[in-house]
């Protein structure tokens, strides 16, 4: 057991959760830009 | 392991990637929350936030009175109206329609006042895709500025009873 | 098989246990009875949402068009309200009777009204679904007033919501005495930690919605006046909360799946628990994005509460999207699956279906629902996608695709338990969430593309064919409706294996040890 430390190596896991991150921002941006092509509202 | 109760010490330190990973996280949430107020300042598309109180029947007299004095045409029963620009402009959300038909000119601005005369509605434009929830009760202004010609089609997406799906309408930018 | 007489410490009565022979956990008689009622209870409710969700789902493929319009949004309030209200509430009054009791070797405090709240929730549904099925209330689970129906409609859904609270504040006391008593060693467990955060916020929930349903009731009675937008302050202070119970509750059934296949172990029980913490604090603000686009509001409370607070929440999921693959990836790295970044994907037990359930709801909600949620919940970004069916398709993606899904894979490890019955129909099992998540995760994403192109939610003809003014629609949004459709089909083959193998367990399978089913003799 590894009781020092207990953060393991997951490397996987941080490549997977990175993706993540890109793919939320893709979303998120893409979504501005189309609302930002749309009539001024307020 | 989740279903027993955890090791006595379970409050340990975190380990070298969850503590990046938490960090990039929480910097992510705080850059969304910014860009919210951002938006609001520099954006031209925000939620329209000015509202009053008025009576279903007010709401109708003044939209009537609109229509009357704006009116140039009228499409299978439905009036048209040319309001100048700048002005305060009424569109009625009643089962089953929105009326009247609105002709805007590009790149000007108009007060679009929304209000129902009966239950919930969806105002959903189309193609732009912009879409607000109608109250009965409600005078709901909305500051807009088309900003390109067109066709805009009109259609209700709150549940609004048994014909919902015939509820329809139209703006005309020039 | 063991039956074991424990006393109470502050009662005098005894209440019966049974040592489970494949868990070692001291199961009490009385908590079992009700977890398994419960659980059928939600079954079937599930198997009534299913039948109507197949019968809408083809009404909004085009080409099928299947019912008339009355029978359209007839069914689809009972949809709604059989998955979303019936379905997942008593599967997790199940899950916490489950929780509180089996996994804390603890007894059930309060057997008698444990059962009053049965009958109240069973009472409730049952009402709800005769008054829509006589077509008095076709209104939409949401029933946002001034559409109006019948009084019963609203006194089923209190009645639901009250044997709901006092099922929440039933295992809030078990936790209690069971620490009290002694019956677990230090910090409970992370997963009964999770059910704990579902029932905190489930109380929460469940008060806004009985503060929005009563008026209304009266209301309907011709006594009062209800605000349509006070209402909808309350009743998504129920609808959105009782989706933070759902995730909680999903969340908590992730760590113990992890557990349960691969042996994972939270990799840091600190920092988990501290992502459930900031659900407790923070997640309830989240239910103003239902009104973000709504007349009556100020700029600062839409952002306050969508944003800033919610935003914590979020980090919350976050963290919880590290720690559960981080949890497995360790567990499997463990067992010299070493092999490159992802060998421990790859050889995991995929036919297992607890796994590939997990593993189908962690992706559907990790990389659909909780995405299309955090955009959506962007302030302004709502005016693109309120109403629209774009919220349909984030929230199949959510509440079906994640927790029903989890709960699915759940119920193959502890109906088998609590019925004694090994699985019906293995084969079957084997296969289901890969049919029910490849279903979702087709349906979910046209849902979401439709509306995109600006399909409307809850509507009966996208193609607009009897109206007064005509309209323009996009062409590409008829082709994401027949994708829906397709999906749709295949989701719910999904979910009627599910149904097969749970009936098919109580029905057909063989007892296990039918001596164990009688405690006296032990
Ligand atoms: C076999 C799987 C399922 C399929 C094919 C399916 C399909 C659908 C369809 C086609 C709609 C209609 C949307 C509209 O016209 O706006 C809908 C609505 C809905 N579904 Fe499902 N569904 C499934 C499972 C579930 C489950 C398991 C839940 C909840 C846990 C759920 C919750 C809902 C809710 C809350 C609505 C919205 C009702 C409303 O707008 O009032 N569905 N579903
Ligand atoms: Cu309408
Ligand atoms: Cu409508």
């Amino acid at each position: 057991m590894d009781n020092k430390h207990s953060g393991p190596e997951t490397p996987g896991t941080v490549v997977l959760t990175f993706l993540l991150l890109l793919w939320i921002g893709f979303l998120y941006f893409g979504n501005w830009i189309t609302l930002s092509q749309a009539w001024g509202i307020r | 392991m989740a279903i027993y109760p955890p090791e006595r010490i379970w409050w340990k330190p975190l380990g070298r990637e969850e503590r990046l990973w938490v960090t990039v996280a929480a910097l992510w949430c705080f850059f969304m929350f910014f860009m919210l107020i951002g938006w609001y300042f520099l954006g031209a598309q925000n939620l329209p936030t000015r509202a009053q109180r008025i009576t279903t029947a007010q709401y109708k007299s003044l939209a009537d009175q609109f229509v009357e004095a704006n009116k140039v045409g009228e499409e299978n029963g439905v009036p048209i109206v040319h309001p100048q620009p700048g002005t305060d402009i009424y569109l009625v959300a009643k089962q089953w329609q929105w009326t009247p038909i609105l002709e805007l000119e590009n790149n000007k601005t108009y007060t679009l006042h929304v209000s129902s005369l009966d239950v919930q509605h969806g105002l959903s434009i189309q193609p732009i895709n912009l879409n607000l929830q109608i109250f009965p009760g409600y005078d709901y202004m909305i500051t807009i500025t088309p900003n390109k010609a067109g066709n805009y089609s009109l259609w209700c997406n709150e549940f609004c009873s048994i014909g919902h799906h015939l509820m329809t309408g139209k703006i005309v930018v020039k | 098989m063991a039956a074991i007489a424990l006393p109470n410490t502050f009662s005098g009565t005894r209440s019966v246990f049974r040592v489970c022979p494949v868990t070692t956990f001291k199961v009490d008689l009385a908590a079992e009875r009700l977890i398994i009622v419960n659980a059928v209870t939600a079954i079937v409710a599930l198997l009534l949402g299913g039948i109507y969700a197949l019968l809408i789902g083809l009404t909004r493929w085009p080409d099928v068009h299947l019912l008339s319009a009355p029978w359209f949004y007839r069914l689809l309030t009972a949809h709604g309200m059989n998955m979303l209200v019936f379905w997942m509430v008593f599967f997790e009054v199940a899950g916490l009777y489950f929780g509180g009791n089996a996994l804390l070797n603890a007894r059930l405090v309060g057997v008698k009204l444990a059962w009053v709240a049965y009958a109240l929730m069973l009472g409730g549904a049952i009402l709800v679904n005769v008054i829509i099925m006589m077509g008095r209330a076709d209104v939409m689970f949401s029933a946002y007033p001034p559409l109006k129906a019948d009084p019963l409609f609203y006194v089923g859904y209190i009645l639901f919501a009250v044997g709901a609270i006092l099922a929440c504040c039933i295992f809030l006391a078990t936790l209690v005495m069971a620490k009290v008593e002694g019956r677990y060693e230090g910090s409970m467990p992370l997963a009964v930690f999770g059910l704990l955060t579902a029932a905190i916020i489930a109380l929460f929930t469940l008060l806004s919605g009985a503060v929005a349903l009563i008026p209304t009731l009266l209301w309907s009675l011709g006594i009062g006046n209800v605000d349509p937008g006070a209402y909808r302050v309350t009743f998504w202070g129920f609808g959105h909360s009782a989706q933070q119970v759902n995730l909680s509750a999903m969340i908590a059934i992730w760590y113990t799946l992890a557990t349960l296949t691969v042996g994972a172990k939270p990799v840091n029980e600190k920092l988990s628990r501290f992502a459930f913490f900031l659900y407790i604090l923070f997640i309830n603000l989240g239910s103003m994005h239902h009104l973000l686009t709504d007349p009556g509001l100020g700029t600062a409370a839409k952002f306050f509460n969508t944003s800033y607070a919610m935003y914590l929440a979020v980090l919350g999921s976050l963290i919880h999207a590290f720690s559960i693959p981080a949890a497995i990836e360790t567990a499997m790295r463990k067992k010299g699956y070493n092999k490159g970044l992802f060998g421990w994907l790859l050889n995991a037990p995929w036919k297992e279906p607890g796994f590939s359930a997990l593993m189908f709801s962690l992706f559907i909600f990790g990389f659909i629902g909780g995405p299309t949620g955090v955009v959506l919940g962007a302030g302004q970004l709502s005016l693109l996608a309120h109403n629209t069916w774009r919220i349909t398709g984030h929230f199949h993606a959510t509440v079906v695709g994640g927790t029903t899904l989890a709960f699915m894979g759940f119920a193959y490890y502890v109906l088998p338990l609590v019925f004694r019955r090994p699985l019906f129909a293995k084969k079957i099992a084997q296969w289901q969430p890969w049919v029910y998540g490849i279903g979702l995760i087709i349906l979910s994403i046209s849902m979401t593309l439709a509306g995109t192109l600006g399909a409307p939610r809850r509507h009966w003809d996208v193609t607009f064919s009897n109206v007064t003014i005509p309209v323009q629609v996009q062409p590409l949004m008829n082709l994401m409706l027949t994708f829906s459709g397709i999906g749709a089909v295949i989701a719910a083959t999904g979910g009627a294996m599910f149904i097969i193998v749970a009936v098919g367990s109580l029905l057909f399978s063989p007892k296990r040890d039918p001596k164990a089913l009688s405690p006296l003799e032990a």
